[in-house]
Protein backbone atom coordinates (compact mmCIF):
# COMPACT_ATOMS: atom_id res chain seq x y z
CA UNK A 1 0.00 0.00 0.00
CA UNK A 2 1.59 3.26 -1.13
CA UNK A 3 1.51 6.12 1.36
CA UNK A 4 1.44 8.93 -1.16
CA UNK A 5 -1.42 7.33 -3.08
CA UNK A 6 -3.39 6.76 0.10
CA UNK A 7 -2.62 10.29 1.22
CA UNK A 8 -3.96 11.83 -1.98
CA UNK A 9 -7.07 9.68 -1.76
CA UNK A 10 -7.62 10.54 1.89
CA UNK A 11 -7.23 14.26 1.28
CA UNK A 12 -9.63 14.17 -1.66
CA UNK A 13 -12.26 12.36 0.37
CA UNK A 14 -11.74 14.76 3.25
CA UNK A 15 -12.04 17.84 1.07
CA UNK A 16 -15.18 16.45 -0.57
CA UNK A 17 -16.92 16.42 2.79
CA UNK A 18 -17.14 20.20 2.98
CA UNK A 19 -20.58 21.70 2.46
CA UNK A 20 -21.04 24.69 0.12
CA UNK A 21 -21.27 28.08 1.81
CA UNK A 22 -22.24 31.60 0.86
CA UNK A 23 -18.78 33.11 1.05
CA UNK A 24 -18.95 36.38 -0.88
CA UNK A 25 -21.55 38.14 1.23
CA UNK A 26 -19.93 37.10 4.50
CA UNK A 27 -16.48 38.16 3.25
CA UNK A 28 -17.75 41.56 2.17
CA UNK A 29 -19.41 42.12 5.53
CA UNK A 30 -16.19 41.17 7.27
CA UNK A 31 -14.18 43.47 5.01
CA UNK A 32 -16.50 46.35 5.85
CA UNK A 33 -16.18 45.66 9.57
CA UNK A 34 -12.39 45.72 9.25
CA UNK A 35 -12.54 49.00 7.37
CA UNK A 36 -14.76 50.61 9.98
CA UNK A 37 -12.55 49.31 12.77
CA UNK A 38 -9.43 50.72 11.07
CA UNK A 39 -11.00 54.14 10.71
CA UNK A 40 -12.03 54.06 14.35
CA UNK A 41 -8.59 53.00 15.58
CA UNK A 42 -6.89 55.70 13.54
CA UNK A 43 -9.18 58.33 14.99
CA UNK A 44 -8.69 56.99 18.53
CA UNK A 45 -4.93 56.87 18.10
CA UNK A 46 -4.87 60.48 16.98
CA UNK A 47 -6.51 61.43 20.25
CA UNK A 48 -4.51 59.21 22.58
CA UNK A 49 -1.14 59.82 20.99
CA UNK A 50 2.02 57.66 21.05
CA UNK A 51 2.87 55.60 24.10
CA UNK A 52 5.09 52.77 25.21
CA UNK A 53 4.46 50.74 28.31
CA UNK A 54 7.03 48.71 30.19
CA UNK A 55 5.56 45.79 32.09
CA UNK A 56 8.19 44.22 34.30
CA UNK A 57 7.73 40.57 35.20
CA UNK A 58 7.51 41.05 38.92
CA UNK A 59 6.84 37.87 40.85
CA UNK A 60 3.17 37.67 41.61
CA UNK A 61 2.26 39.90 38.69
CA UNK A 62 0.09 38.00 36.23
CA UNK A 63 1.89 37.65 32.88
CA UNK A 64 -1.03 39.15 31.00
CA UNK A 65 -1.65 41.97 33.45
CA UNK A 66 -1.07 45.37 31.89
CA UNK A 67 -1.43 48.86 33.23
CA UNK A 68 -4.48 50.70 31.93
CA UNK A 69 -4.04 52.36 28.57
CA UNK A 70 -3.09 55.95 28.99
CA UNK A 71 -0.55 58.59 28.15
CA UNK A 72 1.51 58.16 31.35
CA UNK A 73 3.60 54.98 31.25
CA UNK A 74 6.40 53.92 33.59
CA UNK A 75 8.93 55.82 31.45
CA UNK A 76 8.43 59.29 30.07
CA UNK A 77 7.32 59.48 26.46
CA UNK A 78 8.14 62.39 24.20
CA UNK A 79 5.30 64.17 22.46
CA UNK A 80 4.81 63.22 18.81
CA UNK A 81 6.77 65.49 16.48
CA UNK A 82 5.07 68.07 14.30
CA UNK A 83 4.46 66.49 10.91
CA UNK A 84 3.53 67.83 7.54
CA UNK A 85 0.55 66.17 5.87
CA UNK A 86 1.41 62.75 4.52
CA UNK A 87 0.85 61.88 0.88
CA UNK A 88 -1.40 58.91 1.63
CA UNK A 89 -3.23 57.13 4.42
CA UNK A 90 -1.15 56.65 7.58
CA UNK A 91 -0.72 53.29 9.28
CA UNK A 92 -1.63 54.94 12.49
CA UNK A 93 -1.00 58.37 13.83
CA UNK A 94 1.10 57.31 16.78
CA UNK A 95 4.53 58.48 15.72
CA UNK A 96 7.53 56.16 15.85
CA UNK A 97 7.10 53.00 17.90
CA UNK A 98 10.25 53.25 20.01
CA UNK A 99 11.97 50.33 21.69
CA UNK A 100 15.00 50.02 23.98
CA UNK A 101 18.51 50.32 22.65
CA UNK A 102 17.66 52.93 20.03
CA UNK A 103 15.48 50.57 17.99
CA UNK A 104 12.05 51.29 16.57
CA UNK A 105 9.45 49.49 14.50
CA UNK A 106 10.61 49.90 10.90
CA UNK A 107 8.09 48.00 8.82
CA UNK A 108 5.11 45.77 9.44
CA UNK A 109 2.16 44.25 7.61
CA UNK A 110 -1.22 45.73 8.38
CA UNK A 111 -4.42 43.84 8.97
CA UNK A 112 -5.77 45.31 5.74
CA UNK A 113 -3.21 43.30 3.78
CA UNK A 114 -0.96 46.28 3.02
CA UNK A 115 2.60 46.82 4.22
CA UNK A 116 3.59 49.82 6.28
CA UNK A 117 7.08 51.30 6.53
CA UNK A 118 8.56 54.17 8.53
CA UNK A 119 9.37 57.09 6.25
CA UNK A 120 12.18 59.13 7.81
CA UNK A 121 11.60 62.09 5.50
CA UNK A 122 7.91 62.35 6.22
CA UNK A 123 8.27 61.12 9.83
CA UNK A 124 5.31 58.81 9.61
CA UNK A 125 4.42 55.24 8.76
CA UNK A 126 3.05 54.98 5.26
CA UNK A 127 1.58 52.18 3.23
CA UNK A 128 3.44 50.73 0.27
CA UNK A 129 2.07 48.27 -2.30
CA UNK A 130 4.49 45.42 -1.74
CA UNK A 131 4.25 41.93 -0.35
CA UNK A 132 7.27 42.30 1.91
CA UNK A 133 9.39 45.25 2.98
CA UNK A 134 12.84 44.99 4.57
CA UNK A 135 14.01 48.47 5.51
CA UNK A 136 17.67 49.26 5.99
CA UNK A 137 18.58 49.88 9.65
CA UNK A 138 19.41 53.49 8.83
CA UNK A 139 18.79 55.62 5.75
CA UNK A 140 16.00 55.66 3.21
CA UNK A 141 16.32 52.34 1.40
CA UNK A 142 14.30 49.18 1.72
CA UNK A 143 14.30 45.88 -0.12
CA UNK A 144 10.80 45.20 -1.37
CA UNK A 145 9.13 42.14 -2.83
CA UNK A 146 6.39 42.73 -5.37
CA UNK A 147 2.86 41.51 -4.81
CA UNK A 148 2.92 38.04 -6.27
CA UNK A 149 6.33 37.38 -4.80
CA UNK A 150 8.13 36.97 -8.10
CA UNK A 151 10.56 39.87 -8.04
CA UNK A 152 12.49 42.00 -5.60
CA UNK A 153 14.01 45.45 -5.78
CA UNK A 154 15.21 48.46 -3.83
CA UNK A 155 12.79 51.17 -2.75
CA UNK A 156 14.08 54.69 -2.20
CA UNK A 157 11.65 56.04 0.35
CA UNK A 158 12.86 59.61 0.00
CA UNK A 159 12.26 59.70 -3.76
CA UNK A 160 9.41 57.16 -3.65
CA UNK A 161 10.96 55.19 -6.49
CA UNK A 162 11.78 51.51 -6.83
CA UNK A 163 14.49 49.80 -8.85
CA UNK A 164 13.59 46.19 -9.66
CA UNK A 165 16.56 43.82 -9.79
CA UNK A 166 16.82 40.59 -11.73
CA UNK A 167 18.45 37.55 -10.25
CA UNK A 168 17.43 38.04 -6.64
CA UNK A 169 15.64 35.28 -4.80
CA UNK A 170 12.49 37.06 -3.55
CA UNK A 171 11.84 34.81 -0.59
CA UNK A 172 15.21 35.25 1.09
CA UNK A 173 15.42 37.87 3.83
CA UNK A 174 18.12 40.33 2.78
CA UNK A 175 20.93 41.08 5.19
CA UNK A 176 21.62 44.81 5.43
CA UNK A 177 24.90 46.37 6.49
CA UNK A 178 24.71 48.51 9.60
CA UNK A 179 25.08 51.69 7.52
CA UNK A 180 22.19 50.74 5.24
CA UNK A 181 24.18 51.05 2.03
CA UNK A 182 24.47 47.40 0.95
CA UNK A 183 22.66 44.18 1.47
CA UNK A 184 23.46 40.52 1.11
CA UNK A 185 21.36 37.90 -0.57
CA UNK A 186 21.76 34.76 -2.61
CA UNK A 187 21.34 34.02 -6.26
CA UNK A 188 18.99 31.49 -7.74
CA UNK A 189 18.88 27.97 -6.44
CA UNK A 190 21.93 26.01 -7.51
CA UNK A 191 24.30 28.96 -7.35
CA UNK A 192 27.04 29.09 -4.74
CA UNK A 193 27.49 32.83 -5.22
CA UNK A 194 26.62 35.34 -2.58
CA UNK A 195 25.28 38.62 -3.92
CA UNK A 196 26.27 41.97 -2.46
CA UNK A 197 23.91 44.67 -3.71
CA UNK A 198 24.63 48.38 -3.44
CA UNK A 199 21.34 50.04 -2.64
CA UNK A 200 21.99 53.40 -4.27
CA UNK A 201 23.06 52.11 -7.67
CA UNK A 202 21.50 48.65 -7.76
CA UNK A 203 24.90 47.20 -8.61
CA UNK A 204 25.09 43.49 -7.89
CA UNK A 205 28.49 42.05 -7.02
CA UNK A 206 28.79 38.28 -7.05
CA UNK A 207 31.05 36.95 -4.34
CA UNK A 208 32.33 33.48 -5.06
CA UNK A 209 31.71 31.20 -2.11
CA UNK A 210 33.47 28.11 -3.31
CA UNK A 211 32.98 25.29 -0.88
CA UNK A 212 29.65 26.61 0.29
CA UNK A 213 26.64 24.45 -0.33
CA UNK A 214 24.46 25.59 -3.25
CA UNK A 215 21.17 25.22 -1.43
CA UNK A 216 20.19 28.76 -0.32
CA UNK A 217 18.28 27.29 2.59
CA UNK A 218 21.24 25.34 3.92
CA UNK A 219 24.00 27.81 3.04
CA UNK A 220 23.00 31.06 4.68
CA UNK A 221 25.13 34.15 4.38
CA UNK A 222 25.24 37.11 6.73
CA UNK A 223 27.39 40.09 7.53
CA UNK A 224 29.75 39.77 10.44
CA UNK A 225 29.86 42.69 12.91
CA UNK A 226 31.78 45.50 11.28
CA UNK A 227 30.47 44.52 7.82
CA UNK A 228 33.97 43.69 6.57
CA UNK A 229 33.43 39.95 6.35
CA UNK A 230 30.65 37.75 5.09
CA UNK A 231 29.91 34.56 6.98
CA UNK A 232 28.83 31.72 4.71
CA UNK A 233 27.42 28.57 6.26
CA UNK A 234 29.01 25.32 5.13
CA UNK A 235 27.02 23.05 7.40
CA UNK A 236 27.26 21.64 10.88
CA UNK A 237 27.52 25.05 12.53
CA UNK A 238 30.69 25.92 10.63
CA UNK A 239 30.98 29.25 8.88
CA UNK A 240 33.57 30.43 6.39
CA UNK A 241 34.32 34.13 6.73
CA UNK A 242 35.11 35.71 3.38
CA UNK A 243 35.92 39.16 2.10
CA UNK A 244 33.02 40.74 0.20
CA UNK A 245 35.26 42.01 -2.59
CA UNK A 246 36.98 38.81 -3.69
CA UNK A 247 35.34 36.05 -1.69
CA UNK A 248 38.72 35.07 -0.31
CA UNK A 249 38.42 32.97 2.79
CA UNK A 250 39.73 34.76 5.85
CA UNK A 251 38.96 32.42 8.71
CA UNK A 252 36.49 29.87 9.98
CA UNK A 253 34.05 29.87 12.87
CA UNK A 254 32.87 26.59 14.24
CA UNK A 255 30.19 25.29 16.51
CA UNK A 256 27.76 28.13 15.83
CA UNK A 257 24.66 26.53 14.35
CA UNK A 258 21.54 28.54 13.66
CA UNK A 259 22.96 32.06 13.26
CA UNK A 260 20.72 33.98 10.93
CA UNK A 261 21.57 37.70 10.87
CA UNK A 262 24.18 40.24 11.93
CA UNK A 263 21.73 41.48 14.53
CA UNK A 264 22.15 38.12 16.28
CA UNK A 265 25.56 39.32 17.55
CA UNK A 266 25.86 41.27 20.81
CA UNK A 267 27.35 44.77 20.44
CA UNK A 268 30.63 43.59 21.98
CA UNK A 269 30.73 40.61 19.61
CA UNK A 270 31.01 38.13 22.43
CA UNK A 271 27.61 36.42 22.15
CA UNK A 272 25.44 35.36 19.24
CA UNK A 273 21.91 34.01 18.98
CA UNK A 274 21.88 30.51 17.53
CA UNK A 275 20.40 27.12 18.12
CA UNK A 276 21.19 24.12 20.26
CA UNK A 277 19.25 21.10 21.44
CA UNK A 278 16.25 22.16 19.38
CA UNK A 279 16.05 25.52 21.12
CA UNK A 280 17.18 29.04 20.44
CA UNK A 281 20.17 29.75 22.66
CA UNK A 282 22.98 32.20 23.20
CA UNK A 283 26.40 30.93 22.18
CA UNK A 284 29.79 32.32 22.97
CA UNK A 285 31.29 33.29 19.63
CA UNK A 286 34.88 32.33 20.42
CA UNK A 287 34.12 28.82 21.69
CA UNK A 288 30.59 27.99 20.58
CA UNK A 289 29.71 27.06 24.13
CA UNK A 290 26.03 27.37 24.95
CA UNK A 291 24.71 30.04 27.27
CA UNK A 292 21.11 30.70 28.21
CA UNK A 293 18.10 29.51 26.25
CA UNK A 294 15.90 32.24 24.81
CA UNK A 295 12.14 31.95 24.95
CA UNK A 296 9.98 31.69 21.88
CA UNK A 297 12.16 33.29 19.22
CA UNK A 298 13.95 32.29 16.05
CA UNK A 299 17.49 33.46 15.32
CA UNK A 300 17.27 36.52 13.14
CA UNK A 301 14.35 37.74 15.21
CA UNK A 302 16.44 38.99 18.12
CA UNK A 303 17.91 42.47 18.36
CA UNK A 304 20.38 43.44 21.05
CA UNK A 305 19.40 46.53 23.03
CA UNK A 306 22.82 46.47 24.71
CA UNK A 307 25.30 43.81 25.83
CA UNK A 308 22.91 42.63 28.54
CA UNK A 309 19.45 42.76 26.97
CA UNK A 310 17.79 41.46 23.83
CA UNK A 311 14.55 42.40 22.11
CA UNK A 312 12.70 39.31 20.94
CA UNK A 313 10.25 39.57 18.07
CA UNK A 314 7.88 36.67 18.16
CA UNK A 315 5.35 34.85 20.22
CA UNK A 316 1.62 34.91 19.85
CA UNK A 317 0.99 38.36 21.28
CA UNK A 318 1.51 41.65 19.55
CA UNK A 319 4.46 42.64 21.64
CA UNK A 320 8.22 42.77 21.79
CA UNK A 321 9.73 41.00 24.78
CA UNK A 322 12.91 42.24 26.41
CA UNK A 323 15.04 39.54 28.04
CA UNK A 324 18.35 39.59 29.86
CA UNK A 325 21.29 37.37 28.94
CA UNK A 326 19.92 34.66 31.18
CA UNK A 327 16.78 34.55 29.06
CA UNK A 328 14.61 36.09 31.78
CA UNK A 329 11.90 38.49 30.59
CA UNK A 330 12.48 41.97 31.96
CA UNK A 331 9.98 44.00 29.92
CA UNK A 332 7.28 43.94 27.27
CA UNK A 333 6.37 46.53 24.67
CA UNK A 334 2.98 46.33 22.97
CA UNK A 335 2.83 46.64 19.21
CA UNK A 336 0.06 48.47 17.33
CA UNK A 337 -3.29 46.77 17.28
CA UNK A 338 -3.62 47.32 13.55
CA UNK A 339 -0.52 45.30 12.84
CA UNK A 340 -0.97 41.88 11.31
CA UNK A 341 1.22 39.59 13.35
CA UNK A 342 1.66 36.16 11.91
CA UNK A 343 3.99 33.26 12.49
CA UNK A 344 6.44 34.63 9.97
CA UNK A 345 6.77 37.73 12.12
CA UNK A 346 7.67 39.65 9.02
CA UNK A 347 8.03 42.95 10.73
CA UNK A 348 11.42 44.48 11.35
CA UNK A 349 13.24 47.04 13.42
CA UNK A 350 15.38 49.96 12.35
CA UNK A 351 17.53 52.46 14.18
CA UNK A 352 15.97 55.60 15.59
CA UNK B 1 -22.57 40.81 -10.31
CA UNK B 2 -19.30 42.67 -9.52
CA UNK B 3 -15.90 41.18 -10.24
CA UNK B 4 -15.18 40.17 -6.67
CA UNK B 5 -18.47 38.37 -6.20
CA UNK B 6 -18.02 36.66 -9.55
CA UNK B 7 -14.56 35.48 -8.53
CA UNK B 8 -15.87 34.09 -5.25
CA UNK B 9 -18.75 32.32 -6.96
CA UNK B 10 -16.30 30.64 -9.35
CA UNK B 11 -13.41 29.80 -7.03
CA UNK B 12 -14.82 30.00 -3.53
CA UNK B 13 -15.68 26.34 -3.21
CA UNK B 14 -12.20 25.26 -4.30
CA UNK B 15 -10.78 27.46 -1.56
CA UNK B 16 -13.27 26.03 0.90
CA UNK B 17 -12.21 22.45 0.04
CA UNK B 18 -8.61 23.34 0.75
CA UNK B 19 -9.55 25.07 3.98
CA UNK B 20 -11.53 22.04 5.08
CA UNK B 21 -8.61 19.76 4.34
CA UNK B 22 -6.51 22.06 6.52
CA UNK B 23 -8.89 22.48 9.42
CA UNK B 24 -11.16 19.44 9.32
CA UNK B 25 -14.08 21.54 10.46
CA UNK B 26 -16.83 23.22 8.43
CA UNK B 27 -17.08 26.31 10.60
CA UNK B 28 -13.32 26.75 10.88
CA UNK B 29 -12.94 26.28 7.12
CA UNK B 30 -15.59 28.90 6.36
CA UNK B 31 -14.03 31.26 8.88
CA UNK B 32 -10.60 30.82 7.33
CA UNK B 33 -11.83 31.38 3.79
CA UNK B 34 -13.98 34.37 4.73
CA UNK B 35 -11.05 35.96 6.52
CA UNK B 36 -8.83 35.51 3.47
CA UNK B 37 -11.55 36.76 1.12
CA UNK B 38 -12.17 39.78 3.34
CA UNK B 39 -8.51 40.73 3.01
CA UNK B 40 -8.74 40.14 -0.73
CA UNK B 41 -11.79 42.39 -0.93
CA UNK B 42 -9.95 45.18 0.86
CA UNK B 43 -7.11 44.91 -1.62
CA UNK B 44 -9.16 44.08 -4.71
CA UNK B 45 -8.46 47.22 -6.72
CA UNK B 46 -4.70 46.94 -6.12
CA UNK B 47 -4.21 43.30 -7.07
CA UNK B 48 -1.58 42.95 -9.76
CA UNK B 49 -2.54 39.92 -11.83
CA UNK B 50 -4.77 36.99 -10.94
CA UNK B 51 -6.48 37.20 -7.55
CA UNK B 52 -6.48 33.49 -6.81
CA UNK B 53 -2.75 33.15 -6.08
CA UNK B 54 -3.04 36.18 -3.83
CA UNK B 55 -5.95 34.85 -1.78
CA UNK B 56 -4.48 31.38 -1.66
CA UNK B 57 -1.31 32.79 -0.11
CA UNK B 58 -3.35 34.65 2.48
CA UNK B 59 -5.40 31.56 3.28
CA UNK B 60 -2.47 29.24 3.79
CA UNK B 61 -0.37 31.75 5.68
CA UNK B 62 -3.25 32.58 7.98
CA UNK B 63 -3.76 28.91 8.64
CA UNK B 64 -0.10 28.39 9.49
CA UNK B 65 0.12 31.38 11.77
CA UNK B 66 -3.27 31.90 13.39
CA UNK B 67 -3.27 30.22 16.78
CA UNK B 68 -7.01 30.21 16.90
CA UNK B 69 -7.14 27.48 14.29
CA UNK B 70 -4.96 25.30 16.41
CA UNK B 71 -6.83 25.94 19.62
CA UNK B 72 -10.13 24.82 18.27
CA UNK B 73 -8.84 22.21 15.86
CA UNK B 74 -11.29 19.35 16.14
CA UNK B 75 -10.75 15.68 15.67
CA UNK B 76 -11.00 14.70 12.06
CA UNK B 77 -12.39 11.28 12.89
CA UNK B 78 -14.30 9.40 15.52
CA UNK B 79 -13.06 6.27 17.20
CA UNK B 80 -15.82 4.17 15.73
CA UNK B 81 -15.16 2.07 12.69
CA UNK B 82 -17.87 1.81 10.04
CA UNK B 83 -20.30 -1.08 10.16
CA UNK B 84 -18.63 -2.84 7.23
CA UNK B 85 -15.47 -3.43 9.23
CA UNK B 86 -16.43 -7.07 9.58
CA UNK B 87 -14.85 -7.81 6.17
CA UNK B 88 -11.06 -7.80 6.59
CA UNK B 89 -10.11 -6.35 3.18
CA UNK B 90 -12.52 -3.42 3.45
CA UNK B 91 -11.66 -2.92 7.09
CA UNK B 92 -7.96 -2.68 6.28
CA UNK B 93 -8.47 0.15 3.79
CA UNK B 94 -10.85 1.94 6.08
CA UNK B 95 -8.57 1.62 9.06
CA UNK B 96 -5.69 3.01 7.04
CA UNK B 97 -7.72 6.03 5.97
CA UNK B 98 -8.98 6.65 9.47
CA UNK B 99 -5.48 6.39 10.89
CA UNK B 100 -4.17 8.61 8.14
CA UNK B 101 -6.78 11.26 8.88
CA UNK B 102 -5.95 11.07 12.56
CA UNK B 103 -2.26 11.44 11.78
CA UNK B 104 -2.94 14.36 9.44
CA UNK B 105 -4.84 16.15 12.18
CA UNK B 106 -1.86 15.72 14.48
CA UNK B 107 0.62 17.35 12.09
CA UNK B 108 1.88 20.83 12.97
CA UNK B 109 0.15 23.52 10.88
CA UNK B 110 3.03 24.18 8.51
CA UNK B 111 3.54 20.50 7.75
CA UNK B 112 -0.18 20.05 7.22
CA UNK B 113 -0.24 23.03 4.87
CA UNK B 114 2.66 21.58 2.88
CA UNK B 115 0.93 18.18 2.66
CA UNK B 116 -2.36 19.70 1.49
CA UNK B 117 -0.61 21.85 -1.10
CA UNK B 118 1.53 18.99 -2.37
CA UNK B 119 -0.93 16.11 -2.29
CA UNK B 120 -4.35 17.69 -2.59
CA UNK B 121 -3.53 20.64 -4.80
CA UNK B 122 -0.56 18.98 -6.60
CA UNK B 123 1.66 22.03 -6.27
CA UNK B 124 5.37 21.90 -6.95
CA UNK B 125 7.88 22.62 -4.22
CA UNK B 126 8.58 26.02 -5.79
CA UNK B 127 4.86 26.86 -5.89
CA UNK B 128 4.40 25.75 -2.30
CA UNK B 129 7.37 27.88 -1.28
CA UNK B 130 5.87 30.95 -2.94
CA UNK B 131 2.48 30.37 -1.33
CA UNK B 132 3.87 29.85 2.15
CA UNK B 133 6.62 32.44 1.84
CA UNK B 134 9.49 30.10 2.60
CA UNK B 135 12.25 28.42 0.66
CA UNK B 136 11.83 25.29 -1.46
CA UNK B 137 14.34 23.65 0.85
CA UNK B 138 12.06 24.28 3.79
CA UNK B 139 9.15 22.87 1.83
CA UNK B 140 11.13 19.74 1.09
CA UNK B 141 12.17 19.23 4.68
CA UNK B 142 8.68 19.89 6.01
CA UNK B 143 7.22 17.41 3.52
CA UNK B 144 9.78 14.79 4.47
CA UNK B 145 9.05 15.19 8.16
CA UNK B 146 5.33 15.06 7.57
CA UNK B 147 5.57 11.89 5.52
CA UNK B 148 7.80 10.32 8.13
CA UNK B 149 5.21 11.03 10.81
CA UNK B 150 2.40 9.73 8.65
CA UNK B 151 4.37 6.60 7.80
CA UNK B 152 5.07 6.00 11.48
CA UNK B 153 1.39 6.43 12.30
CA UNK B 154 0.24 4.18 9.47
CA UNK B 155 2.83 1.44 9.14
CA UNK B 156 0.73 -0.47 6.63
CA UNK B 157 1.80 2.05 4.01
CA UNK B 158 5.22 2.72 2.57
CA UNK B 159 6.62 5.59 0.57
CA UNK B 160 7.67 4.53 -2.89
CA UNK B 161 10.19 7.00 -4.27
Amino acid sequence: MNLETELRDTLERLADEVKPANLAAAALRRAERRRVRRVGLTALAAVVGAFAVVVPTVEGLRPDARPPVGPTPATSVPAPPERTPTPGPAFFDLGPIELPGGWMLGAAPGEDGGFWVWDRTRQTYRQVPYQHVYPAPIGDYAVVVAAGGRRAGVLDLRRDSVRWLDGLVPWLTPQWTADGTRFLTRGQTGSTHVLVVTARSGTIHEVPATGARPDPEAARALWMPGDREIAVAVGGGTWELRTPSTGARVRTLENLPGMDARTDFSPDGRWVVGTGGGRTVLREVSTGSVGAALPDVHPGRAYWADNDRLLLLGGQNKEVTVVDRNGNPVGRYPLPAVMDVDEEHNYSLIRM
Amino acid sequence: MDDFTLFVSQRGHALLRAAYALTGDQHAAEDLVQSALAKLAGHWSRIDGEPEPYVRRILYREFVSAWRWRRRRPEYVTDRLPDRAARDDVAADTVVRLELRRALAALPPRQRAVVVLRYLEDRSEQEVAEILGCSPGTVGSQASRALAKLRAAVPATEVIR
